[in-house]
């Protein structure tokens, strides 16, 4: 069953195609991956399934009352909260009940990484950044999850500990859509994925579907057009 | 009302707040010290009742202008820092959002205005005018209403023009606004282009001067006119207005 | 799957009915207390004037009634004119910054700006320490304004100004043709003929501080006739002393000025008293009136003063002297009358 579908998407930027005609679906209970370099309209094709930014043409059709979390690519937070105080702030614009949110942060913040402590968010390095912009994607328990570049910026441990728990989220039934660089993470934690050049489908991909790795697979189809 | 307190505590945090707050007090003072002298008809204005609504107009000056520093960039800051991607996704309406932020605008704008208007008030204290300080409140609340409608009109203002370009409308609003009775003076004198112009400007931007100067009326003990505070809140609610039509396109 | 949609909830529905509800009810308060004519300050203002009829009455100019003359407010727009117990609204005659007698037809108007107008004004003035409602000047100092522009109006209308009448169609013709020459203001000449001749200016200054020693002096309170007599003669040679090196033309200009301008300040000062009420108004006349009389202003307005503190002398020398007052004579020559009957 599909989470959610897009077709013919369209986004033009002064005057340029950035988002060509895109279509893809993405099923209930899968890792799915938006691939390619940088410009290639990734950020866009998210943007718009959130309705962040408007479409120039096509439909982005999501299963109905679907919950969805982002962690958005460089995350923001207030520097003068703490982790919960932000989780809080957002849990609150959610409609999310003070009480359940008083139950739920302690689990989100452990979930992500993160310790219910008082340092501030100025004080926060930018793997503790991630960690959190993924507890406030959690908040309110969504079933669909959009993460943008969620590794981006972290050392190799970071890394490794965010696809864990991106992988544990799978785990849990979580839909999830991630839009990445790094192919070695995705092909750890995806199932199917995109690859896409200057907004235009170039490959459809599918985790053991071919003998090649996602590295080479990639290197041909974005080093060939 | 959290995306109100947290703009507001950012605001709190912004010390270049705090430098013109002081240089308002700073100038108020020296009104009202004496340092600064004022004379009309050659005489020396010296009276409690003379001096007030001078000072009072300073302030309402020197306020509009904090108001625009302190509102024209909260909105475009939380749009470039992407702070609206996690509002907007939870489905928080752009009123919603945008008003919210406004609203810290406007509080942080007649803070500041309080505390140069309170400058007024110790003063009327150490007169020993205490019949003007009874009125202080309600007259705070009238004299506020175009602080409020400035810093309304820059939220609004600041959604949908570049930074440089908004400051200068607004500056331009208030300034107008606030000069509203001498632009109708000048329209008077100047003639041609000149006056259609003014005649022009004056349509455009609404009195602020009116509202305001009902605060020195009350304070004074002069008769207040209710057409002129009715007039200010409208100004205020068409404000609010342009900031519900207002909309980003993008987050 | 679908695509969202918005409904707008029960809650949202109520608050932006709420909204537009107190939107039409702010605009449709807004509208009903607006003045589509004269504002209710300018109409509290005329009445006020008017019912000081009784202490102008006691001041002593025989057959002064504001009544006798329509006083119109200029807005910027229009004119409001207040004759007959009735206020009428027409074009405006003169678009006027300040308050004046003006001939309008076969009679003379005062012609004031409204308040809101006055305000501008000043604002205009001041620059923006001045963009006050306030600068001092209020509704009690609009009502004096009134009265020294009545008393204008008198002047013109049942007076000859020192032999000479002006009526409404000549004071026109004047202006009419003024109008049509780059011709010199009445301010200009005494900038030219006395503000800027030094020596002039020196003594005109040591005249006004004599002036107001004797106006504010124990002489004067404790009505010590002889004493201020002997101080008025010291002034009035000095006076005609500094007359002489002027041109006969500036010494007149100087006499019609202090005699129109002086005792129409005169009026207003007693009535800005009055309207302030016995001890506000009393430190307010002193504050304002007796100790500026010494102040020396270049073009018209020093000769408001010195015509002044030759009416206060006057009362005290020779109390009636508004009684028979026609403006025929200058208050010097009045002044001259009075010395010599108290002798």
């Amino acid at each position: 069953m599909n989470m959610l579908s897009c077709r013919n998407l369209k986004k033009i930027y002064q005057k340029q195609c950035v988002v060509n005609g895109l279509s893809f679906a993405v099923q209930e209970g899968e890792a799915f991956a938006l691939l390619g370099s940088n410009g290639a309209g990734k950020t866009t094709t998210i943007k718009m399934i959130l309705g962040l930014i408007p479409k120039d043409g096509g439909d982005v059709e999501k299963q109905e009352n679907i919950r969805i979390g982002y962690s958005p690519e460089t995350p923001y937070f207030h520097p003068f909260l703490n982790g919960r105080e932000v989780l809080e702030f957002y849990g609150s614009l959610q409609n999310i009940p003070k009480k359940e949110l008083k139950e739920q942060i302690p689990a989100l913040l452990d979930r992500a990484g993160l310790e219910d402590s008082r340092t501030k968010v100025k004080n926060y390095s930018k793997g503790m950044l991630q960690r959190l912009a993924l507890a406030q994607a959690l908040l309110g328990d969504p079933k669909l999850l959009i993460l943008d570049e969620p590794s981006a910026g972290l050392d190799a441990l970071g890394r490794v500990e965010m696809m864990q728990t991106i992988r544990s989220l799978k785990e849990d039934g979580k839909t999830i859509i991630i839009n990445s660089h790094i192919l070695g993470d995705i092909e750890r934690v995806c199932d199917r994925g995109i690859i896409i050049k200057k907004g235009n489908l170039l490959y459809e991909w599918e985790k053991g579907k071919e003998n090649r790795s996602l590295e080479e697979i990639f290197v041909e189809k974005i080093g060939g057009m | 009302m959290g995306i109100m307190k947290n703009a507001l505590r950012e605001r709190i945090r912004r010390k270049d707040i705090y430098v013109v707050i002081m240089i308002g007090i700073l100038i108020v003072m020296m009104c009202m010290s004496g340092a600064a002298t004022l004379s009309i008809n050659g005489v020396s204005v010296t009276e409690f009742q003379m001096v007030m609504p001078l000072v009072m107009n300073v302030i309402s000056v020197l306020g509009g202008g904090i108001a625009i520093a302190l509102s024209l960039r909260t909105i475009p800051n939380e749009y470039e820092r992407k702070t609206s991607h996690l509002v907007w996704i939870r489905g928080v309406s752009q009123w919603k959002y945008h008003g919210q932020l406004a609203l810290a605008n406007i509080v942080s704008s007649v803070g500041a205005l309080f505390i140069l208007y309170a400058g007024v008030m110790i003063f009327a204290a150490v007169r020993g005018e205490t019949g003007v300080l009874a009125k202080g409140v309600p007259a705070f609340l009238i004299f506020s209403v175009s602080t409020a409608a400035v810093s309304l009109f820059t939220s609004a203002v600041s959604l949908v023009l570049p930074s440089m370009a908004a400051g200068v409308l607004c500056a331009a609003f208030m300034l107008a606004g606030t000069m509203h009775p001498i632009l109708e003076t000048v329209s008077g004198i100047v003639s041609g282009v000149s006056r259609q112009l003014v005649r022009a400007i004056l349509f455009i931007v609404p009195d602020l001067y009116a509202a305001e100067s009902q605060a020195a009326n009350l304070l004074s003990g002069k008769t207040v006119q209710i057409h002129s505070i009715l007039g200010g809140l409208l100004v205020l609610y068409v404000c609010g207005l342009l900031l519900f039509v207002l909309r980003r396109k993008e987050a | 799957m679908k695509k969202t949609k918005t409904v707008l909830s029960g809650k949202q529905l109520l608050c932006k009915g709420a909204a537009v509800l107190s939107g039409a009810a702010l605009l449709a308060g807004w509208i009903l207390t607006g003045n589509t004519g004269i504002a209710s300050e300018d109409k509290k203002i005329y009445e006020e004037a008017a019912s000081l009829q009784p202490v102008v009455d006691e001041i002593g100019f025989q057959d002064f009634k504001l009544e006798d003359y329509p006083v119109a407010m200029y807005d910027g727009k229009h004119d409001y004119v207040f004759y007959n117990g009735e206020i009428e609204k027409r074009e405006p005659v003169l678009e006027t910054f300040a308050g004046t007698a003006y001939p309008v037809g076969d009679h003379f108007e005062v012609i004031i700006p409204t308040m809101k107008r006055f305000e501008s004004l000043l604002s205009l003035a001041g620059g923006v320490e001045g963009m006050a409602s306030g600068s001092g000047y209020g509704e009690e100092e609009q009502t004096a304004t009134i009265w020294h522009e009545a008393f204008h109006a008198w002047q013109l209308s049942s007076h000859q100004i020192m032999g000479e009448r002006m009526t409404p169609e000549d004071f026109t013709e004047d202006m009419e043709t003024a109008s049509g020459q780059a011709g010199e203001t009445e301010e200009d000449f005494f900038k030219k003929e006395v503000d800027q001749k030094k020596d002039v200016k020196k003594e005109l200054e040591q005249e006004m501080r004599l002036l107001k020693k004797i106006v504010t002096g124990s002489a004067m309170e404790k009505g010590k006739i002889d004493e201020v007599r002997n101080a008025v003669l010291e002034y009035r040679k000095l006076e005609d002393g500094r007359r002489e090196k002027m041109t006969q033309e500036a010494a007149d200009a100087e006499r019609r000025c202090e005699l129109t301008e002086g005792t129409a300040y005169y009026v207003e000062g007693i009535v800005l008293k009055a309207e302030k009420g016995s001890d506000k108004g009393g430190q307010t006349y002193k504050e304002r009136y007796l100790e500026t009389l010494d102040k020396y202003e270049d073009g018209r307005g020093k000769y408001y003063r010195i015509g002044m503190a030759k009416c206060l002398i006057l009362d005290q020398l020779s109390p009636d002297w508004k009684e028979t007052m026609d403006f025929s004579k200058s208050l010097d020559e009045m002044l001259d009358e009075a010395v010599s009957a108290v002798k």
